[in-house]
């Protein structure tokens, strides 16, 4: 009995003290993630008339949402891009990060640093950078022209497959980390029991290190699709003129039109669906395990 | 019963004394409001525009009045204007769009100018001093700084005869060729007058609309910043593109073949204001700057030095040909069309949704 | 020959200058359960996978069932392996795991099914066949390793310190387990172990590993009862280590001053007056006074300490010359000494084991 309540005693010492640690966690999401979604979603049922916005209680923003064929579209090109993104992000990095992991030795860390030093330069200098590289007048082009290869600059920019390729760029890191952390962990010898009882590369690779890199995978897919799906700047500075990305109409409707009620309908919707994903995925790599 | 009275008497006293101490010692603790002094906390455009600001006019009114100022850029002016409604940061005077200040009025964003402290505001051309893009507003919110209107911009070497009409965005060597602004107010505008309406009173959306998607199979991509059109035209991506005079004068001083077209349809016009915004701090020294600010000499510097855009002061003294270099002369501005920001806001909404419509 | 099934000859391996391996040889008879036991870093695991064909060795042969090993990928030979972590594949269940030598091998699915039937009764995993990897005991990982490896019936089993990970009870049941596999299948099991108490359970022949070098092959008795180094006497068992100069040397005995006592010895190698020798004597082996036999050395000795281990007691005593020994005797009451106790104490020569210093000059 009094071991009982002691060992209680202990058990309710023990989640206080887990509580005191999470607090600062807990009050950062609360001020920095939970209360502006409120107030997102708060604004969201305001009305916006003759740029005014007031207090009144309507459905008429999601109403406008829904109904306005374009807003859907918008949305599916931007699944789309994302989801291209994503699976060019998985293929281009799964190489580098299963030799960083596997086979970089001693040169591990000076590789790491080499993908984390990009992060320091600001996307929209990386952005930038493309349009230098891949411009009419770009280095690109320059060498085309120059050995013959071209008659005329090539134009790849302003384009949808100018934002993929930007997006990748930006992206890749994000894809490359979590797989590099979910290769690095699994055990060497998984690999050589695999050889040791038949099978061979490829074999080993399906078999073996493909599947244990899963949860790697289903992070990296999760960070690089969301963030594609809410990118901003490369559809702006990348796009031609129909490149148009969820992101950038919400941006229109807060910067230009002032209607924020729309906007924060817009978004709602948005981080509603992309919870869904996130839930999604979530379901599918835990079922993995 | 009278040891009491006689400390209350003291006590009123030491009361009265300190007061007067304080008076002396800190004379500008009673006339704060009445004092130009203190910090100045200016937004404006980035790019040139901050220095030519910084230059031009805040060096000056620094050494005028001795008020250390805070001079901080954003990059559109979609951005400033939802800073200036979300009220969040103190701005004691900031540049905005003469397009964006009804809604920003309406929003409760800005504080009434005193014009008892600016005496230079009855020096601004009329147009300025009562303007349509306050909606009628019984006081006064803004003050014109320069104006201008975005026109065509194209290279001289890529383009081999020189445009006249919107209608040359249409020419079929251009295809992949143009940009057009990516903003729906100045999407619409275009429209507009290519189908031979009204900015101000657009009857027929529809056809404004079709002629959009007519344009748009001509456009690389739609722009959305000075800087970046500025990049896309001196890299020759763009050939041809709706723009602003000053960054186009800037950019033949760079030495790019670059020209700058008003096509005979007209052009629409913008204002570049200065505001008080309610987060201010300081009221009186952002009316002070406002007044320095559109002082004939200051302004005559800022636009013939600094940026070359029209002055609003119609006291500025400009010669012919500076007066054509800013786009000041008397016939741009008799023909040039200013927005109606309550036609303005009264149709945004619409706007801004066929905008998305032709970009998606 | 016929029945040799391992045959290791000249085998080195080199990392730049270091010798990891340095001229191995031995040869394994079928069925048979061999350690390669030593320290860590002694090169027993590079040995055991030179076999495996995960290294290639530097020189030397390998010869499994007479045929050369040589440019044999790991999959292509007829060893399979149990490795240290044993790196079972998480994401399958057990009976995956069991199966997938089969599976690589294409075989039908029933014949499989069946094959991994037998291996979970062989392994007494019977009904864990759907259990996931993460859910079992370490003992019951450890089993489904041995299966996995079994599966594809290799001639030679190679185990890498399988039961490290084990505590020491399960330890000793694993090893009974293991001996008891081995026994079913009949396959060459080759162990790696730095645990001698281990090797000496379990098997039939032991090579001592170290530096790169074998020590002894042998039987575990032989290993125990005659070591032919002071490593080994030193490495497997406890023991007490004299340093000692021989003089009166003749017909293959001798005596030997170890400073302070002299006690006679049996020497197995041409021995000379005058030469350096280490002398190992174990615990057990040291008597008392009142059991000391005829024939036995005779030494003043005061008992030093007493440490009780359960059934068994360790004396340490004190030796003229500051020299201190252990000595074991069963705790059954015949014996009752305290510290402080002085008598005397003893050994027959035969029951010591001398080696010659490799420098005597």
């Amino acid at each position: 009995m009094n071991a009982a309540g002691a060992a209680i005693g202990t058990a309710r010492r023990e989640r206080a003290k887990a509580a005191a640690l999470l607090l600062p966690a807990a009050l950062w999401l609360l001020v920095f993630f939970a209360l502006p979604a409120f107030v997102l979603l708060d604004s969201s049922f305001d009305r916006y008339a003759d740029a005014k916005v007031s207090d009144d209680f309507t459905f008429a923003n999601y109403a406008r949402v829904f109904s306005e064929s374009v807003y859907l579209k918008v949305f599916l090109r931007s699944v789309a891009v994302a989801a291209l993104v994503t699976a060019a992000s998985l293929l281009l990095a799964y190489p580098v990060a299963h030799f960083i992991a596997r086979r970089a030795g001693k040169n591990r860390d000076l590789l790491f640093l080499a993908l984390i030093v990009p992060f320091w330069t600001s996307i929209v200098i990386r952005t930038y950078a493309w349009k230098i590289l891949l411009g009419t007048s770009g280095a690109v082009n320059y060498f085309l022209l120059q050995s013959g290869l071209a008659e005329a600059p090539v134009k790849m920019l302003f384009s949808p497959s100018a934002v993929v390729v930007g997006l990748i760029h930006v992206l890749l890191p994000f894809m490359i980390i979590p797989l590099y952390a979910s290769l690095e962990k699994i055990d060497p010898g998984t690999v050589e029991a695999a050889m040791d009882l038949g099978a061979g590369r490829v074999q080993t690779f399906l078999r073996i290190t493909f599947p244990l890199s899963l949860p790697g995978v289903g992070v990296g897919c999760l960070l690089v699709f969301i963030l594609a799906l809410g990118s901003f700047l490369t559809p702006q500075l990348l796009g031609g003129p129909g490149s148009l990305m969820i992101s950038n109409v919400i941006q229109t409707e807060y910067m230009e039109t002032g209607n924020w009620p729309l906007g924060g309908a817009l978004a709602v919707v948005f981080l509603a669906v992309s919870l869904v994903f996130v839930a999604g995925c979530n379901k599918l790599f835990k079922a993995e395990e | 019963m009278k040891s009491i009275k006689i400390k209350e008497e003291r006590r009123t006293a030491l009361k009265t004394i300190a007061a007067g101490g304080a008076m002396l010692a800190f004379p500008g603790v009673v006339r704060a409001q009445e004092k130009i002094g203190g910090e100045l906390y200016l937004e404006t455009f980035g790019g040139a525009y901050s220095e030519a600001v910084t230059a031009y006019i805040v060096d000056s009114f620094r050494e005028k009045h001795g008020v250390k100022v805070r001079v901080t850029n954003f990059g559109t002016g979609g951005e400033q204007f939802a800073k200036i409604k979300a009220g969040n940061n103190r701005i004691d005077v900031s540049s905005l769009n003469g397009s964006r200040i009804w809604a920003s009025i309406q929003a409760q964003a800005l504080l009434p100018l005193r014009l008892e402290n600016i005496p230079n505001f009855r020096k601004l051309h009329s147009k300025f001093q009562n303007p349509a893009y306050e909606g009628g507003s019984a006081e006064r919110y803004s003050a014109g700084l320069v104006w201008g209107d975005t026109a065509i911009a194209y290279n001289t070497d890529l383009v081999k005869e020189k445009p006249a009409s919107w209608h040359d965005f249409l020419r079929p060597e251009l295809q992949g060729r143009v940009s057009l602004l990516g903003q729906p107010l100045t999407m619409v505008q275009v429209g507009a007058i290519m189908t031979g309406q009204d900015i101000n009173n657009i009857a027929d959306l529809s056809a404004v609309e079709k002629k959009l998607e007519e344009v748009k199979p001509q456009l690389l991509k739609f722009w959305s910043s000075g800087s970046e059109m500025t990049q896309l035209l001196a890299t020759r991506e763009v050939w041809m593109a709706n723009f602003w005079r000053g960054r186009v004068n800037k950019l033949r001083e760079d030495g790019h073949p670059i020209q700058y077209v008003v096509p005979k349809e007209g052009a629409p016009g913008w204002v570049d204001c200065m505001v008080v915004p309610k987060t201010c701090e300081n009221r009186r020294a952002a009316e002070a700057f406002i007044d320095h600010a559109l002082d004939a000499g200051v302004q005559g510097k800022f636009v013939t030095e600094g940026i070359t855009y029209a002055p609003c002061n119609v006291g500025v003294a400009l010669s012919r040909e500076q007066q054509e270099h800013l786009g000041a002369t008397p016939e741009i501005f008799e023909t040039a069309v200013f927005p109606d920001a309550r036609y303005v806001a009264a149709n945004q909404d619409m706007w801004n949704l066929l905008a998305n419509r032709i970009k998606s | 020959m016929a029945n040799i099934d391992v045959e290791v000859a000249g085998l080195t391996k080199r990392f730049g200058a270091f010798a990891a391996v340095e001229d191995v040889s031995f040869s394994i008879r079928r069925g048979e359960f061999f350690s390669l036991l030593g320290p860590s870093g002694c090169g027993k695991t590079t040995i055991m996978r030179m076999i495996a064909g995960f290294e290639q060795p530097t020189a030397g042969t390998i010869r499994i069932a007479g045929e050369d090993m040589a440019g044999r990928r790991p999959f292509e030979r007829p060893t399979n392996l149990v490795f240290q972590h044993l790196s079972l594949f998480p994401h399958m269940t057990v009976a995956g795991n069991i199966a997938f030598g089969l599976q690589m091998k294409k075989t039908p699915r029933r014949e499989t099914e069946k094959s991994v039937g037998e291996m979970l009764d062989l392994v007494q995993l019977s009904g864990f066949g759907g259990r996931k990897i993460p859910h079992l005991s370490g003992g019951q990982k450890q089993r489904v390793a041995i299966a996995r490896a079994l599966i594809n019936r290799p001639a030679v089993l190679l185990l890498d310190e399988p039961l490290g990970a084990l505590d020491l009870k399960l330890r000793e049941q694993m090893q009974l387990e293991l001996k008891r596999i081995q026994r079913e299948v009949g396959t060459t099991f080759i162990y790696v172990t730095h645990d001698q108490k281990e090797a000496i359970t379990m098997s039939n022949q032991i090579a001592v590993v170290n530096n790169g070098r074998i020590e002894q092959i042998d039987s575990a008795a032989e290993i125990y009862e005659r070591p032919q180094t002071p490593f080994v006497a030193n490495f497997i068992g406890q023991t007490n280590l004299l340093k000692g100069r021989l003089s009166g040397v003749g017909g293959g005995a001798g005596v030997a001053d170890c400073g302070g006592f002299r006690v006679r010895v049996v020497c197995g190698f041409p021995a000379r007056a005058g030469e350096n020798i280490s002398l190992s004597v174990r615990p057990e082996k040291i008597r008392f006074a009142g059991n000391l036999p005829e024939g036995a050395n005779r030494i003043a000795a005061e008992v030093d300490d007493v440490i009780f281990l359960g059934s068994l007691m360790h004396y340490r005593l004190a030796l003229a010359g500051g020299i201190t020994l252990t000595a074991e005797a069963p705790k059954d009451g015949s014996l009752s000494l305290a510290r402080g106790d002085k008598l005397e104490i003893g050994w027959l020569p035969e029951d010591g084991s001398v080696f010659a210093d490799k420098k005597t000059e």
